[in-house]
C-alpha cells in the first residue's frame, strides 16, 4: 500500500472477531486506485510477497491548483440474504410432524410419543421464526470530506471520513473514523519529500458472533446457525414479555436465547491502524533518481468479550471476560536508484533501470487476560469487577525480510519493449541453510499497432502482443516453523514444563512459482470492441506444506517444500460498445476466466491436504479434492441410506462402516468464473448492471448432521427434510426419519457436498451527474452527482439441494458463517 | 549555496542509509528466535531440565481426548451403566451408538496424543543424562512409568484382548524418534512386554513415595511428591492392572500386595467420600489417590473436562451422559457412593435423569483425573486371590472396599464363581465414571447389553448387545495413520 507492505496475517489479524481484518480500518473513499498484478513480469519485482499476486492500493494525492473540496454522503440499508429454500428451518407444524414420525420409526411407545410431544409444547401454538428475530434491516451511513490542492511546489490531500453500519444481525455494528494526509513538497528541482499518514479507527460490536479466541461458525449467535439449531417451539419471551432463560424444553436448556445474549453479552473490537510513509526523491542527474521510502504500520487492537453471569457461556463461572490487546508494528524501508537511459539520444530507444534494496521487520505482541466471578450486575461487565483472574500472558512473534532487486525495461520506437528483473530475497521464516531465494522474470511486448503496415488496416485500432516468464516466491508460513524446537508452556502442577514440540526443517526454503503468460490486447472499430486475452501456466514448486508423517512419531507432519501444484488457464475480457451516440451509449463488459488446478508432483505419495482432512492430495487431482464416501441415495424399500462400497460404484451398502472413502471427483475450486457488466449512459444518467458468475466448484455442509435426519432430533431441521422417505416405494434422496438415528446418513459422504455454481447480481447502479454549468455556478459547485445502488439483489443457484449461500470461501466449507447481505444505498457527491 | 548545503546534508543521509543498509544485510537480521522455545539439543542437560521435561510429559497426558476425559468416558459410556441423553451436545455419539468408523475423531486423537506422550517420554529416556542422584533416578523412573502406562492403554484401545490371542496385532512400539519411521504393529504380547519392562524399570529407579519431598541441589528448588506424580507404589498399582488384563494373577497379586504392604495408603473413610471427590488439590497424605493427572488455574483443558461433560447447566456444561436407573438403584441407601448422583430432570430427556456428580465443577482449578486409586488396587488384589483359588483373601479385600463405602453393609459372603461376580459388581460401583467398566467386559471377553436411550418410566428402549466380536470393541487404526504408514494393518472389519 502506497509503496509499503500491509501486514495482514497473524500480525494484524483479530482474535475475537475473526471475520474482520486490517483492511476494515481503511476508508475506501481515500483510495485513488486499486491495481491487481498477476502476471510474472509484473509481480516478480515484488519477490517474496508477490507469490499470490500483488494488489497495489494507492491513496489519493493532491493536484496542483486551487483548493478543491469534495463531500460525499451515502445512506443505505442492508438485509440478510436468506439461505436457499432447501436450507431454511422448518416451522413448528412440520417440525412436530417429523418428531412424531421419528419416534414412531424408533418404535417408541404411544406414551413415550405423547410425553415427548407434550414436553416440546405440541399444540400450544408457539411457532417462532428465528431468522426474523435475530436479523434486522441494518442502516448504514457514511460521510467523507476532503480537500486537495497545490501551489506548484507543495501538493496536498487531506480527508476525514465517518462510517457507521448496523449489521444485519441484532447487536452488531461497526463505526469507523478515518483520516488521511498526503503532502508532497519539492524542496528544490531535485529533491521532493512526500509524507503520507492514514489513520483508521474502528469500533465493532458483535455480541452475537463467533465465540472465544479460536472463533468459528457454530456458535450461538450466528443468525444462520441459531435460526437452524433452535426449535421453532422455543419461545424467547416469557408471558410477561421478559426474555425467557428457563431451562426446560420450551426454554433454552442447551443453546442459548440469542435475544438475551445479544442484549447482555459484549464482544467488541477497537482497532486503531496508523499507516505512514516518508518518501524522499532526489534527482541526482536528470536521468538518475534516488528514492528512499520508509513505510510504517502500527496496529493496536483491543478486543473484549464478556459472557454474562446468568445465561450462556458465562453462567457456569458467574460471568467470564476475555480481554486481548494486540500490537503490531511493521517497518519497511527501501532505497532505490532509477536510471533512464536514452540510448540513441533521440527518444526512440531507451532503457529504464531500477536497482534497490529493501528490508522489512514486523514485531507482534499480544497480551491476553481473562477473569471470572462477576458481581450480579449486568452493566458491570468490565473485568476489573471480577473476583478471579484466570489468564495473564504475553505472546510475541517477529519476522524479517530482506530483498535486493533490480529491473530493466528497454523500449524501442514504441514498438518493442523488453523487460527483465532479478531479485534476491531473504526471510527469517526459512531454514538457516536456505534463507535466500533468487527470482527473475523476462517479458516482451510488441505494440503491433505502431508498425507501418498496420496503418492501412482500418478495422484494427489497437493490437499489442505480450509474453512473459518469471519466478516469484512465497513465504506465507508461521514465523518459526523451520526451527527444530523444544518449547515451553507445557506446564504441570504449577511448574514450567517443556517438550520437543516442532520437528522443524533447517533446509526449508522459498516456495517458488514459475509463471508463463502470453496474451494480446486488441481494439477494433475505433475501440468499439476491445479484447484482452491471456493464457497462463503457473507451476508451484516446493509448496510450503506440512508433509504428513506417521502419528507414531508424536507429530502429524513436518513443514516441507513438498511437491508441486499447477494452475493453468485463460482470462478473457471483451468490451463492446454496441451503441454510441451523442446522448446515448451502451457498453458491455464481459470477462471470463477458466482455471485448471491440480497437484503436479507429490514425491511422498497421497496424503491428506494439510489444510483439512476433507481433502486428499493426489497427483493429477485438484488441490481441494473432496475425499469421502459416495452417497447412493435411499433404498425405496426400507428408507435406509445407501452408500457405494467403493470407487467403482458398482455395489451399495446400508452400512456406513462398509463404505470406503475415495476421491469422489468433486473439488472446492471453481473451474470457470467471471462477470458481465452493462453500462448505459443517457445524457447525464448512468445505469450500471453487473453480474458475477462462478461454476464448477462444490460446497460441503459441515453442520449438516445437526439439521438433517434424526440423529439430533431435538434441534431445528432443514426444510428439505419434508421430502423424507415415508413408505415403501417412495423414491427420494432423504432417508427415513428415525428419532436418535445411528446410520451416519448426514455426515462423511458426498450427500452433503453440493454444487456451488451461481450467478449473482452484484450491483445495479443508477447515477445522475449535473453538468449544466449555469446551475453549478449558481450553486457554487464544480460538480454534483447522485446515485442509487443495489448490491446482491438477485442470485441464481444451480443445485436445488444447496443449504447455504453459494459464496463460502476457497475450501468450500459451509461452516455456518454469517450470511452475506444485500443492500440498497443512495449517495451524493459534491465538489466545490 | 543553498543547493550545496542540501547536497552536503544529503550525502550525510546517504552515508547513514548506507550503514543501515549494510547492517540489515547481515544474516543476523534474519536470525529471529522464538520467545517460547529453545534449541532441541539443549533440552535436557541438568537435573532441573529433566524436571521440566517430566512436567512436559505429564502435561501431555492432560489432553481431553486422552487421560483428560475421553479414556474415562469410553470406559463407561461404551459399557452397561450409562447412555447418552437424547438431548446432547453431539459429543461421543459414536461411543453410545457403537457406530464408529475409520475416520472417527476420537480414535484419531487418542492415537496421536498417546504417541505424543511416548515421544516426550522417549526424549527423556534417551537424553543420556547420567543418574548421579536420587532425584534424577526418580525423574527417569516417572518417564518410564508413563511410557509403560501409555503403551498398555494404547494396546487395549486398538488391539483385541490379550487373552484372546497374545500373538495378534498390537500397536507399533516406538522407543526413539525417527521422523521417517513407518512402523508396523508389534504383537499384543510384545506391547504388554514393553509396558511391563518399562514399569519394572520405573519401579527399580523409583526413590520416592507419595508425601516425600525432593530437593534439587543445583537450583535449591524442591518438588513435593504429591498425587500428581507417578511415585513408587503407583507404579506397582499400574503393574497390577497390566497383569490383571493379561490374566497373570500371580504377578497381579504380587504387585498389588506390594502396594498394600509397603505403600502406606489407605481408603478414604465413608464420611469423607463426597468431599474426597470434590477436592481439586493433589494429595500428599496417601489417602486413596495414588496417581492422578492434575489441572490447575493456568494449566487445564478448559471446559474439556469430565465435570463439564457429566454435570449439567447451570453449574456445569453439558450433562450429556446419564446413569441408568437400574445402576443407581443397585446402590443401597446407606452406600455413600449413592450421593455421587443427582436424580433430576433434563429437558429433552424422558424419565428421571440420573446425573453423575462425582466430579466437581471448579472452573478455576478444574477436576483432576484419577489414574491409580487405592480402592482399585484392593479390588485387583481381590480378583487375583479369587483366580488363585484363595476365596478367603478375595473376600477380605473385596469387603475392605465394600464395607468402607457402605458402613451398614456386613460384607459379601459368596462362594465359587459368585465371588467374581461380586467383585465385578463392586468394581462397577466403586470405579464408576473413571473408565473401568468396559474394560472388565473386554478383558474377560464377556457380552453385555449397552443401553442407548430410556423412556418416561426409565425403561431402556434402545440398546445394543455387545459381544467380543462387535466391531467397535476396539478402535480402528486411524485413517490418517493408515494413509501415511503403508506398514500398518487395519483392525478386522474396519
Amino acid at each position: 500500500m502506497n509503496g509499503g507492505d500491509l501486514s495482514n496475517g497473524n500480525g494484524g489479524g483479530f482474535n475475537i472477531n475473526p471475520s474482520t481484518n486490517v483492511l476494515a480500518t481503511l476508508n475506501a473513499d481515500d483510495i485513488e486506485s486499486v491495481t491487481i498484478l498477476k502476471d510474472a513480469a509484473a509481480t516478480s519485482i515484488y519477490g517474496s510477497r508477490g507469490g499470490n499476486g500483488v494488489i497495489i492500493i494507492t491513496t489519493k494525492s493532491g493536484k496542483n491548483g486551487k483548493t478543491q473540496f469534495n463531500f460525499s454522503a451515502e445512506y443505505g440499508s442492508n438485509n440478510v440474504i436468506l439461505p436457499p429454500p432447501a436450507g431454511r428451518p422448518l416451522q413448528a407444524n412440520d417440525w412436530f410432524t417429523l418428531l412424531k414420525e421419528g419416534l414412531v420409526n424408533a418404535n417408541a411407545s404411544q406414551t413415550t410419543i405423547n410425553n415427548t410431544l407434550a414436553s416440546y409444547g405440541y399444540g400450544n401454538g408457539v411457532d417462532i421464526h428465528w431468522f426474523d428475530l435475530v436479523t434486522r434491516t441494518g442502516v448504514q451511513n457514511q460521510y467523507n470530506l476532503s480537500a486537495s490542492g497545490g501551489d506548484g511546489k507543495t501538493k496536498y490531500f487531506i480527508s476525514g471520513g465517518y462510517f457507521k453500519q448496523q449489521g444485519t444481525t441484532i447487536g452488531t455494528d461497526l463505526t469507523r473514523y478515518s483520516g488521511n494526509i498526503k503532502v508532497s513538497h519539492a524542496a528544490t528541482d531535485r529533491l521532493t519529500f512526500t509524507t503520507k499518514v492514514t489513520v483508521g479507527d474502528v469500533v465493532q460490536n458483535s455480541a452475537l458472533a463467533s465465540s472465544g479466541i479460536s472463533g468459528g461458525g457454530g456458535y450461538f449467535g450466528n443468525p444462520g446457525y441459531v435460526a437452524l439449531v433452535l426449535r421453532p417451539t422455543q419461545n424467547p419471551f416469557n408471558p410477561d414479555g421478559t426474555l425467557n432463560i428457563s431451562n426446560n424444553n420450551l426454554g433454552f436448556p442447551a443453546h442459548y436465547n440469542p435475544l438475551y445474549i445479544a442484549a447482555n453479552d459484549k464482544r467488541w473490537l477497537k482497532a486503531l491502524t496508523i499507516l505512514g510513509s516518508e518518501n524522499i526523491e532526489y534527482k541526482i542527474w536528470k536521468s538518475l533518481k534516488f528514492t528512499s521510502n520508509l513505510g510504517l504500520q502500527y496496529n493496536g487492537n483491543e478486543e473484549y468479550q464478556f459472557n454474562n453471569q446468568f445465561h450462556g457461556d458465562g453462567s457456569g463461572t458467574a460471568g467470564y471476560a476475555l480481554s486481548i490487546y494486540t500490537r503490531n508494528f511493521l517497518w519497511n524501508w527501501y532505497n532505490q536508484f532509477d536510471y533512464h537511459f536514452d540510448i540513441n539520444r533521440n527518444k526512440k530507444f531507451s532503457a529504464d533501470v531500477k536497482v534497490g534494496y529493501e528490508a522489512t521487520r514486523n514485531a507482534y505482541l499480544q497480551q491476553q487476560g481473562s477473569a471470572q466471578s462477576f458481581p450480579p450486575k449486568l452493566d458491570l461487565y468490565s473485568s476489573q469487577n471480577a473476583a478471579t483472574s484466570t489468564l495473564g500472558i504475553q505472546i510475541s512473534s517477529d519476522y524479517a525480510f530482506t530483498g535486493a532487486y533490480s529491473n530493466a525495461n528497454i523500449t524501442y520506437d514504441d514498438r518493442f519493449s523488453l523487460y527483465g528483473s532479478f531479485r534476491r530475497d531473504g526471510s527469517s521464516r526459512f531454514g538457516s541453510s536456505n534463507p535466500y531465494g533468487n527470482f527473475y522474470s523476462v517479458g516482451f511486448a510488441w505494440n503491433v499497432m505502431n508498425e507501418n503496415f498496420m496503418k492501412r488496416i482500418e478495422l484494427i485500432n489497437n493490437l499489442k502482443l505480450r509474453a512473459s516468464y518469471g519466478t516469484n516466491g512465497n513465504a506465507e508460513i508461521g514465523n518459526y516453523q523451520w526451527r527444530p524446537s523444544y518449547g515451553f508452556g507445557y506446564n504441570y502442577n504449577g511448574v514450567a514444563g517443556g517438550t520437543f514440540n516442532n520437528i522443524g526443517n533447517i533446509n526449508l526454503t522459498w516456495e517458488k512459482n514459475k509463471q508463463f503468460d502470453v496474451g494480446f490486447d486488441l481494439g477494433l472499430l475505433k475501440n468499439r470492441i476491445n479484447v484482452i486475452a491471456d493464457y497462463y501456466v503457473r507451476k508451484t514448486d516446493g509448496s510450503l506444506l506440512s508433509q504428513q508423517i506417521s502419528r507414531t512419531t508424536g507429530f502429524t507432519g513436518v513443514i516441507s517444500n513438498l511437491g508441486g501444484l499447477e494452475n493453468k488457464g485463460i482470462e478473457l475480457t471483451i468490451s463492446v460498445t454496441p451503441i454510441q451516440t451523442r446522448d446515448f451509449s451502451w457498453q458491455i463488459n464481459f470477462n471470463y476466466a477458466r482455471n485448471k488446478n491440480y497437484v503436479s508432483n507429490l514425491p511422498t505419495g497421497d496424503q491428506y491436504n494439510p489444510q483439512s482432512s476433507a481433502f486428499l492430495m493426489r497427483v493429477g487431482q485438484p488441490f481441494y479434492s473432496f475425499y469421502t464416501r459416495a452417497w447412493a441415495g435411499v433404498d425405496p424399500n426400507s428408507g435406509s441410506p445407501l452408500w457405494y462400497t467403493d470407487s467403482t460404484k458398482s455395489t451399495t451398502t446400508t452400512s456406513f462402516a462398509s463404505a470406503k472413502l475415495f476421491l469422489v471427483g468433486k473439488s472446492a475450486s471453481p473451474t470457470d468464473f467471471g462477470g458481465l457488466g452493462n453500462v448505459f449512459n443517457y445524457k447525464n444518467f448512468t445505469l450500471g448492471i453487473d453480474f458475477y458468475y462462478n461454476y464448477g466448484n462444490y460446497i460441503i455442509d459441515n453442520y449438516a448432521r445437526f439439521f438433517t435426519d434424526g440423529s439430533f432430533p431435538t434441534r431445528g431441521k432443514y426444510a428439505f427434510m419434508m421430502n423424507r422417505w415415508q413408505k415403501k416405494g417412495d423414491v427420494t434422496n432423504v432417508p427415513k426419519y428415525v428419532y436418535g438415528d445411528a446410520t451416519n446418513g448426514a455426515t462423511g459422504s458426498d450427500r452433503i457436498i453440493y454444487k456451488g455454481d451461481y450467478i449473482r447480481l452484484r450491483n445495479v447502479q443508477v447515477g445522475y451527474r449535473l453538468t449544466n454549468k449555469t446551475v453549478l455556478t449558481k450553486l457554487h459547485l464544480s460538480a454534483l452527482a447522485f446515485y442509487v445502488r443495489g448490491s446482491n439483489l438477485w442470485t441464481k443457484i444451480y443445485d436445488n439441494n444447496l443449504t447455504s449461500d453459494p459464496e463460502q470461501g476457497v475450501q468450500g466449507f459451509n461452516n455456518q458463517s454469517v450470511a452475506p447481505s444485500k443492500s440498497v444505498t443512495v449517495g451524493l457527491n459534491v465538489t466545490f | 549555496m543553498k543547493k550545496y548545503i542540501i547536497n552536503y546534508q544529503f550525502s550525510k543521509l546517504g552515508l547513514l542509509f548506507g550503514i543501515l543498509l549494510f547492517a540489515s544485510c547481515q544474516k543476523s537480521f534474519l536470525d529471529l528466535k522464538p520467545y517460547n522455545a529453545s534449541v532441541l539439543s539443549d533440552a535436557i542437560k541438568s537435573e532441573a531440565d529433566l524436571n521440566a521435561a517430566v512436567n512436559g510429559l505429564y502435561a501431555s497426558l492432560r489432553a481431553t481426548d486422552f487421560y483428560g476425559r475421553t479414556f474415562a468416558v469410553k470406559g463407561d459410556l461404551m459399557a452397561d451403566h450409562a447412555f447418552l441423553s437424547s438431548q446432547n451436545s453431539g459429543r461421543y455419539t459414536g461411543f453410545n451408538l457403537y457406530n464408529m468408523v475409520v475416520t472417527d475423531g476420537y480414535a484419531s486423537n487418542i492415537w496421536f496424543n498417546a504417541y505424543q506422550a511416548i515421544k516426550n517420554a522417549n526424549l527423556i529416556i534417551n537424553s543420556g543424562l547420567a543418574i548421579t542422584n536420587d532425584n534424577i533416578s526418580q525423574l527417569f523412573s516417572e518417564a518410564y512409568a508413563i511410557r509403560g502406562m501409555v503403551y498398555f492403554d494404547l494396546c487395549r484401545n486398538y488391539a483385541l484382548p490379550y487373552a484372546k490371542d497374545p500373538n495378534g496385532p498390537g500397536v507399533p512400539i516406538v522407543l526413539s524418534f525417527n521422523q521417517n519411521a513407518k512402523p508396523a504393529r508389534s504383537s499384543i504380547k510384545d506391547v504388554y512386554a514393553q509396558a511391563i519392562s518399562d514399569l519394572n524399570k520405573a519401579y527399580s529407579l523409583a526413590k520416592f513415595n507419595q508425601g516425600t519431598t525432593m530437593t534439587f541441589q543445583s537450583t535449591g528448588q524442591s518438588r513435593t511428591v504429591n498425587s500428581s506424580f507417578c511415585s513408587k507404589y503407583a507404579i506397582s498399582g499400574l503393574l497390577a492392572k497390566v497383569y490383571q488384563h493379561m490374566g497373570d494373577w500371580a504377578n497381579a497379586k504380587n504387585a498389588a500386595l506390594d502396594v498394600v504392604n509397603n505403600g502406606g495408603f489407605s481408603l478414604v473413610p465413608s464420611t469423607g467420600l463426597v468431599n474426597y471427590w470434590k477436592g481439586t488439590t493433589p494429595r500428599t497424605d496417601r489417602v486413596e489417590t495414588m496417581f492422578e493427572v492434575t489441572s490447575d488455574a493456568n494449566n487445564s483443558v478448559s471446559d474439556g473436562t469430565l465435570a463439564n461433560l457429566y454435570v449439567p447447566k447451570p453449574i456445569g456444561s453439558y450433562g450429556d451422559i446419564l446413569a441408568t436407573q437400574d445402576f443407581y438403584n443397585s446402590h443401597s441407601l446407606t452406600d455413600v457412593r449413592r450421593q455421587l448422583y443427582n436424580p433430576s430432570t433434563r429437558s429433552g430427556q424422558l424419565g428421571i435423569a440420573y446425573y453423575i456428580t462425582k466430579y466437581p465443577i471448579d472452573p478455576i482449578n478444574y477436576d483432576d483425573v484419577k489414574i491409580v486409586r487405592y480402592a482399585e488396587v484392593l479390588l485387583i488384589l481381590s480378583e487375583a486371590y479369587y483366580n488363585l483359588n484363595d476365596p478367603i483373601n478375595a473376600l477380605k479385600y473385596l469387603n475392605m472396599v465394600a464395607m468402607q463405602r457402605d458402613p451398614v453393609f456386613s460384607g459379601y459372603t459368596s462362594t465359587g464363581p459368585q465371588i467374581l461376580e461380586d467383585i465385578l459388581t463392586e468394581r462397577g460401583k466403586e470405579l464408576a465414571w473413571e473408565g473401568y467398566r468396559f474394560w472388565d467386559f473386554y478383558r474377560l471377553q464377556r457380552s453385555f447389553v449397552k443401553p442407548q436411550a430410556q423412556d418416561a418410566s426409565n425403561a431402556i428402549i434402545q440398546s445394543i448387545t455387545v459381544t467380543p466380536t462387535t466391531l467397535n470393541i476396539i478402535f480402528p487404526i486411524p485413517k490418517d495413520e493408515i494413509l501415511v504408514n503403508p506398514n500398518i494393518t487395519q483392525n478386522n472389519g474396519y
